[in-house]
């Protein structure tokens, strides 16, 4: 009887580790296919800070209920008082992970996978984490660059494959550029809080925001459309770039156009009926309650 | 000819007594509502004065009503152009202070004060608001104010006279005042009418009565603006403009709007007009000082065999015509030539007309003798208390002749009605009178009976609207034979 409990328990304990053995490469690859899809455009294993954190040994720095509950509503998980939570959401500059529409297997699939590879990729260069940095740009073909972008920015170029123009839904402040929209967040400064081209263009080819994902699920920006509006982002964020908002000619226009209009409604108007005709009388009544 | 018919109105000035039982009955029926508290369709003003709305006799300042353009009329304040320039923002309107924001009492506080050491008083609260208010002005604020600088020297017609002619009138001894029930003049040429960009008003074919469609207003307010005679009113509360109906449903029944029916001084008349709707334009734009007797021209003889035959044609029912020859206003207007439209220069051809006030002539008390500055009591025409000049502005476009020769003609009525009665008064004088208007003692009785005696069929000729035959267009009245009538609420426990 004790043989065989103890031969029952080897058996199971076998039986589970063949298991685990054929179950973790599974989930691992589940696990990177998801990490691609969802979480590669912000965040790298190893290879340094894109958009959000680097996800190396995450694993280890915090418990896996916490990191459930940061994927699933990070805001909401901010709310509720978690010290750590906020510590990372203001040292990335206030900006919101979208929360991940993920089931609780694929998130423990994810983190699997991270773990793994944070084992092996221990190697993997810091260089190589800001290719920006090592890129090297065409000066002349710059310019040519950062105008296209302006002009896909604005909706002057439209996309190839037909996406709506950024100007519709962001504001960036730029020479004698027209304000944007205020639907989304400024883009102003975006170039250096994404990451630098390798953060813009890792989020302009799969965009990880509920309203840009639904934006540009059907049509997608090419390869040359981001790397043009990334070197126009980019220009944009240079703080030596003259900031001309003050000599705004559309605001000035407006201005004095709204001088002349008021000017002519006077003019135009002076006739008209401003007062009471009782006015006189009413003005010279004694008022007999306060 | 394209004859049409018309319900109009005489107004005797002479025996208006103020009262304003018109006003309230008006008001009991038609406007006791949300939204239209501060309307009154009917209003009595007392002139000299400035009336309601307050100066409404101003055009500078409403913009109402026709200017002559050549041989044609245009809107002063609407119109086509003008009205598309301003369809968002009217500039001419009258405020809600114009007229004066209406209020009603906290009564309740009278009963459910607590004890104290005062008297617990109703404090007024707005009809509009709700708030309590500090009352400024109401629709009669210049009621029985003859004199007053704050009323009756700001009277528009006051800027016809000379500031002499002004300073004159409002003497001690020669401040009078008499007054001046309005309602709608429901006129041949309306600018209400004319100036609505939606359609909605029109000018009833059967009787001339002008209406606003409800359901076609959209709340321009350009028939605000447009009537000269601000008697076209916004219900802020519907959203819809409203004015005088002149109890159309009481006229479909054969009784008179309740502002003649309730009348203390029986100063109204109504009857029906056939006029020539050809001549309307050309009428319309005649010069100022022909207006009266021009407008007098486009009312038609309802005796004429020529005028019947024409009516008939245009559908006018035989018992309307018969209406027509008995009407008082067609007496008062035509053959005796005593009323007289009210700003006839507004050029809207109105159809409410007034028998001026005779007002008593000049005097002075010295030693507690009262003593006119004329002969006689009874020659006082040249010398009237009123400046015949602002009488003219009110009536005649400025024609000082047409006033002269009304007032003339009630006074020779009644010159020979006191030789009549009393007899104190020479033949001479009194034929002297009668023969420079060309009055006999006949007309002159006639006058007298219309003007004191008559009845209220003699006074209101109303034509009968035919309901049984009308709704006949409408609908087949054989289909629902007996199915209204007598009948039971809950079935009775024996029969049936």
């Amino acid at each position: 009887m004790f043989m065989k409990g103890k031969s029952i328990i080897k058996t199971i304990s076998i039986f589970s580790l063949f298991v685990a053995t054929i179950q973790l490469p599974l989930a691992a690859q589940n696990g990177e296919a998801t990490f691609k899809q969802s979480c590669g455009v912000c965040h790298s294993i190893g290879k340094g800070k894109l958009v959000g954190p680097d996800l190396k040994d995450v694993n280890k720095r915090r418990s896996e209920e916490w990191i459930l509950k940061f994927v699933k509503g990070s805001q909401a998980f901010i709310k509720s008082g978690d010290a750590d939570a906020k510590a990372i959401f203001d040292e990335y500059g206030g900006m919101v992970m979208p929360d991940q529409n993920l089931s609780d297997d694929a998130i423990k699939s994810v983190i699997a996978y991270v773990a793994e590879q944070s084992g092996g990729a221990v190697s993997a260069s810091v260089a190589e984490a800001t290719p920006s940095q090592t890129e090297t740009k065409d000066t002349a073909n710059l310019a040519d660059l950062i105008l296209k972008g302006r002009l896909y920015f604005e909706g002057n170029t439209a996309f190839k494959n037909g996406g709506a123009s950024c100007i519709s839904c962001h504001n960036v402040n730029y020479k004698d550029m027209i304000a944007g929209g205020v639907l989304a967040k400024d883009l102003t400064n975006c170039y250096a809080r994404l990451g630098g081209d390798a953060g813009i263009s890792g989020l302009l080819s799969s965009p990880p925001f509920p309203a840009m994902t639904q934006a540009f699920k059907n049509n997608p920006l090419t390869q040359d459309e981001i790397k043009a509006l990334s070197a126009f982002l980019q220009d944009v964020d240079n703080p030596q770039a003259p900031q001309t908002a003050g000599m705004n000619p559309l605001l000035i226009g407006g201005l004095i156009g709204f001088m002349i209009l008021f000017g002519l409604i006077l003019l135009v108007w002076n006739k008209r009926k401003i007062r009471s005709v009782k006015s006189d009388y009413h003005g010279r009544q004694i008022k007999t309650i306060n | 000819m394209n004859v049409r018919s018309q319900i109009a109105m005489v107004f005797h000035l002479d025996k208006c007594i103020g009262c304003h039982t018109c006003s309230i009955a008006c008001k009991n029926i038609w406007t006791d509502r949300k939204g239209a508290e501060y309307m009154w369709w009917n209003n009595v003003e007392t002139k000299p004065g400035t009336g309601y709305p307050t100066k409404w006799e101003n055009q500078e300042i409403y913009k109402g009503g026709w200017e002559k353009n050549g041989d044609t009329v245009s809107l002063k304040g609407t119109g086509k152009f003008k009205g598309l320039k301003n369809i968002f923002h009217n500039p001419y309107m009258p405020v809600l202070d114009d007229y004066y924001e209406p209020w009603t009492y906290k009564y309740q506080d009278l009963f459910t004060a607590p004890e104290g050491d005062d008297q617990p008083t109703a404090r007024p609260v707005s009809l509009v608001t709700g708030e309590t208010i500090e009352v400024k002005s109401g629709p009669n604020w210049d009621d029985d104010m003859g004199g007053s600088p704050d009323f009756a020297r700001q009277d528009v017609n006051l800027e016809k006279l000379s500031p002499a002619e002004r300073e004159a009138m409002f003497q001690l001894e020669r401040m009078t005042f008499h007054y001046l029930p309005r309602i709608c003049n429901h006129c041949l040429n309306p600018a209400c009418v004319a100036s609505c960009p939606s359609g909605a008003l029109y000018k009833r074919g059967e009787d001339g009565v002008v209406l606003i469609n409800q359901e076609r207003c959209r709340a321009w307010r350009m028939c605000v603006t447009a009537c000269p005679y601000k008697k076209s009113y916004y219900n802020w509360h519907t959203g819809k403009s409203e004015k005088c109906v002149l109890c159309y449903p009481r006229l479909e029944s054969g009784q008179a709007p309740a502002c003649f029916h309730s009348c203390v001084g029986r100063i109204r008349y109504l009857g029906v007009l056939l006029y020539d709707a050809d001549k309307i334009e050309r009428i319309a734009s005649a010069t100022d000082e022909n207006l009266v007797e021009a407008q007098l021209e486009i009312y038609l003889d309802p005796f004429d065999p020529e005028v019947i035959k024409q009516a008939a044609l245009n559908g006018i029912a035989m018992s309307t015509i018969e209406a027509a020859q008995k009407s008082p206003v067609y007496k008062f207007l035509k053959v005796w030539k005593l009323a007289l439209p009210l700003h006839p220069e507004f050029r809207t051809l109105p159809n409410l007309f007034y028998v001026p006030a005779l007002l008593p002539g000049m005097a002075n008390v010295q030693n507690g003798i009262y003593n006119t500055t004329s002969k006689s009591l009874w020659h006082g025409i040249d010398a009237t208390r009123l400046p015949i000049k602002y009488l003219a502005s009110l009536f005649s476009a400025g024609n000082t002749d047409k006033i002269v020769e009304v007032l003339k003609r009630l006074m020779a009525v009644r010159m020979h009605r006191r030789g009549e009665t009393v007899g104190d008064l020479s033949k001479e004088e009194i034929s002297a009178a009668m023969h420079e208007i060309n009055l006999n003692g006949k007309t002159a009785d006639e006058i007298f009976r219309l003007t004191s005696l008559a009845t209220f069929d003699e006074r209101f000729v109303i034509p009968p609207a035919h309901r049984e035959e009308s709704i006949e267009m409408l609908e087949n009245t054989a289909d629902v034979k007996g199915n209204t009538g007598f009948g039971f609420k809950e079935r009775p426990a024996r029969g049936l």
